[in-house]
């Protein structure tokens, strides 16, 4: 797994500000757009990305990846 | 528990080689009788349209114009306020093709399938507001959270593709009052409930896997949460919504490299796009969606459903149901004509219907700019192929188009007709829950004999 995500170069995500939005205006039936920014975005502080990471960290969290995802981590017995 | 050394041999096995679980077994199922229908594709056009001014002409409502009109009952809509006036409709009507349909001029498309169609001008819901009606029309119950009739549909006759799920919504990018509840699959299990794919760029969010995950690894991946979990179903047989992620894992992946495929309409000759009048406004985008739908069901998706919307009209109905019309017109044209060309429609189910209809009236909103009301009591739905009654109108509304008059049905027993052209009896596609059996229809209905061919 480290050795395979050694390999592995990852572009840095940047993030988003603004999000586009659609809607049908009731009185023409006309489909409008318009941009809105995204406030909390302002001072978000975005998680750590694989392009931020070391190709041990990458390897491990896709191990977590999997085990998070299984069904016993969402059962409470 | 998963023992430990269960648990490091599984991390670090590589399972590539094994074949999927039987819980991946194709499920279809089999009718309760011969089915006319094996597909449905559902044009919902969420906001409520109105009959009056599309496909129920009312002459009536000329002679009365802005004449004033007392509104009363319970289904009188929570927007209606001070004085009302008649109002007559902006849009002009035709009869159309052998069968005398009429339709309203401006369908410039859909009139020239009028004899594939299918009229019916008797369905009543019980709800006067949009988010209750949505839920009663997709559902069958006012209050959301019961399965949508595609989930029914796919619950009682099964997926005939397992690369694809058995219900596909194609929404607007806002989704309809109610939301996503519209295509929940409520008590279901929930491997029934629609999956919305858009028509264009990413057509399912987060389907792509991450960057550097190579299909080899993601595989592998996926072998090893399958058998985690395989042994954690183990002590949860009853638990529905764990063996659904399950499948839902495995789904999507098979759907990654399906899906892409799939929505990618340069595949379709240019006349064919053209048809369907992509490439070009008002038209490109929900003419992706019927040509999408076309592919979907072609591939043997059972149930897709289409949204357009919204036909809220309360003012400017000529300018706004005109422009909508202009939306959809060619597109559902198109569709119709090219499920006849490749002989699908003749056992794919169309159907085309808002929430409810409008009223014949409106109050004096935005100076002299007519609209219309909410109007539970009547509307028109119409069907193409599947086994409906082409070339015919169905059922009467008064002459001011208030109210359903002749073959007068609840939304209840439309779902009971549907369900019957797709093979199925309301009464025996029940689903235990809550202490009761359930179904789609509620507690029971009639059939609409008079759409049946």
């Amino acid at each position: 797994m480290t050795a395979r995500h050694g390999k592995l170069r990852f572009e840095r995500a940047v993030s988003l500000k603004e999000v586009d939005r659609e809607a049908v205006e009731e009185n023409t039936g006309e489909k409008f757009r318009y941009v809105e920014p995204l406030e909390m975005a302002a001072d978000f502080v975005a998680d750590l990305a694989p392009a931020d990471c070391t190709a041990e960290g990458r390897g491990l969290a896709e191990v977590c990846l999997v085990l998070f995802n299984a069904n016993e981590f969402l059962t409470v017995e | 528990m998963i023992p430990r050394r269960d648990f490091l041999y599984g991390l670090g096995a590589s399972l590539g080689g094994v074949a999927f679980s039987s819980l991946l077994a194709e499920e279809s199922a089999k009718p309760h009788h011969a089915a006319k229908a094996k597909r449905v594709i559902f044009l919902m056009m969420e906001g409520g349209p109105s009959h009056i001014d599309t496909f129920d002409p009312k002459p009536k409502l000329s002679e009365l114009h802005l004449k004033e009109f007392q509104r009363g009952g319970k289904m009188q809509s929570a927007t209606a306020s001070g004085k009302r006036y008649f109002v007559q409709s902006p849009f002009k009507f035709q009869k159309c093709g052998a069968s005398g349909a009429t339709i309203a001029t401006n369908w410039e498309h859909l009139s020239k399938v009028a004899d594939d169609l299918c009229f019916y001008r008797g369905c009543q819901v019980e709800s006067v507001n949009h988010p209750t009606a949505m839920f009663q029309m997709n559902t069958g119950n006012r209050l959301g959270g019961d399965p949508a009739f595609g989930a029914w549909a796919t619950y009682g006759l099964g997926s005939e593709n397992r690369d694809l799920p058995g219900f596909v919504v194609l929404p607007e990018v806002s989704h309809p009052q109610g939301g996503a509840a519209n295509w929940g699959s409520g008590f279901l299990p929930a491997n029934f409930q629609g999956t919305p794919i858009r028509p264009s760029g990413n057509p399912i969010l987060d389907l792509k896997p991450m960057p550097g995950l190579t299909p080899e690894h993601q595989r592998a991946n996926l072998d090893l949460l399958r058998t985690l979990n395989e042994t954690h179903a183990k002590d949860h047989p009853a638990q529905s919504d764990l063996k659904a992620r399950m499948k839902s894992y495995e789904l999507a992946f098979r759907m990654q490299s399906v899906v892409p495929e799939l929505v990618d309409i340069g595949r379709e000759t240019k006349a064919t796009r053209d048809l369907y009048g992509i490439g070009r406004e008002p038209t490109d985008e929900f003419g992706r969606k019927c040509l999408l739908a076309r592919r979907l069901v072609e591939k043997g998706v059972r149930f897709v459903q289409i949204y357009a919307g919204t036909w809220d009209s309360h003012d400017y109905i000529e300018r706004a149901h005109g422009s909508l019309v202009k939306r959809v017109d060619q597109p559902i044209a198109a569709l119709i004509a090219d499920l006849k060309r490749t002989g699908l429609l003749k056992d794919t189910l169309v159907v085309w219907a808002g929430e409810f209809g409008r009223s014949p009236d409106n109050g004096v909103r935005m100076g002299t700019a007519f609209g219309r009301d909410h109007n539970p009591k009547a509307m028109t739905i119409w069907f193409a192929g599947g086994g409906t009654k082409a070339g015919h109108t169905v059922g009467q509304t008064d002459e001011t188009g208030a109210e359903a008059v002749e073959c007068v049905h609840y939304v209840r027993d439309l779902h009971v007709t549907l369900l019957h052209l797709l093979g199925l009896d309301d009464n025996k596609l029940t689903y235990y829950h809550g202490g009761r059996f359930k179904q789609l229809s509620q507690f029971g209905g009639q059939m609409i004999r008079e759409i049946v061919a």
